[in-house]
């Protein structure tokens, strides 16, 4: 028992279509089409995530395709992403596929904002006032000097 | 003979599936020629070779697989060829073994029948 912890596996010719909640540590080397919140998840070279994923760590050496965000994200040499990313730190390594938008977070505020933004499918941009306020119109330099 | 094929996957495997800890699963899961491991909380359908419930275990659901043992708690439809109930075991539901082992302590409640030749 203690051995094996709590992580959970989906080995390698498993399917699982549904959802899965409250999981912790996650490795998926079979076919996945669920929706996953949980800390480290690693999809592995056979292995095949489809649904949206919110983690602190997301190693992908398989295929994935949905809306991942997570903390950092590592893309190793066969990983194969579709998608969007939503991430903090990435780490992509030569060969990795990356077909997919791209979202930085650098803040966690920007991170829940981004969260919902993905309502709409919407990137979290600055909105046109936002834009005049912050430079699109600079603001006259030295004023009341 | 029956404690088999729960020794044979206490180690992990990339192969076998495991649900453990907290973890609730909702769904299909299919775990193809390998065995599949409940530690977790599972409400779905399971097709596997090997489903084996462990104490902490509670599967919802049809359980379709050669061999299932079951150390934890299971209520649905279990369709195998040898099922083994451990005493910590609960069952309720419907059962269709050909192969049929309940340990002293085991819970079974429902209705137990062999399975039918024609439907696997």
């Amino acid at each position: 028992m203690d051995k094996l912890g709590s992580k959970t596996v989906i080995g390698a010719g498993a399917t699982f279509t549904g959802k899965i909640a409250n999981a912790r540590v996650i490795e998926v080397h079979g076919k996945v089409n669920a929706d996953l919140t949980a800390e480290k998840v690693t999809i592995g070279e056979a292995g095949h995530f489809d649904g949206a994923i919110r983690a602190d760590l997301v190693v992908v050496s398989g295929h994935y395709e949905g809306k991942m965000q997570a903390g950092s994200v590592w893309a190793t040499a066969t990983a194969s992403i579709s998608g969007k990313l939503h991430y903090e730190t990435l780490q992509m390594d030569r060969g990795a596929a990356l077909n997919c938008h791209i979202v930085h977070n650098w803040t966690a505020k920007n991170a829940v904002a981004a969260q919902t933004d993905n309502n709409d499918a919407g990137l979290p941009l600055a909105t046109p006032s936002d834009k005049a306020k912050n430079g699109a119109v600079p603001p006259p330099p030295e004023e009341g000097a | 003979m029956s404690a088999k094929p729960y020794e044979q996957v206490t180690s992990l495997h990339e192969d076998t599936t495991y649900i453990l800890g907290d973890l609730i699963m909702e769904g299909a899961l299919d775990g193809g020629d390998h065995p599949v491991v409940i530690d977790g909380q599972f409400n779905g359908d399971i097709t596997a070779t090997d489903v084996i419930i462990r104490q902490q275990g509670k599967v919802t659901g049809t359980v379709k697989a050669k061999t299932a043992v079951i150390n934890g708690h299971f209520n649905g439809n279990l369709i195998c060829e040898s099922l083994n109930v451990t005493a910590t075991g609960i069952v309720e539901g419907e059962v269709q073994a050909n192969a049929l082992s309940i340990d002293l302590g085991a819970e079974v409640i429902g209705s137990i029948s062999r399975v039918n030749a024609k439907s696997k």
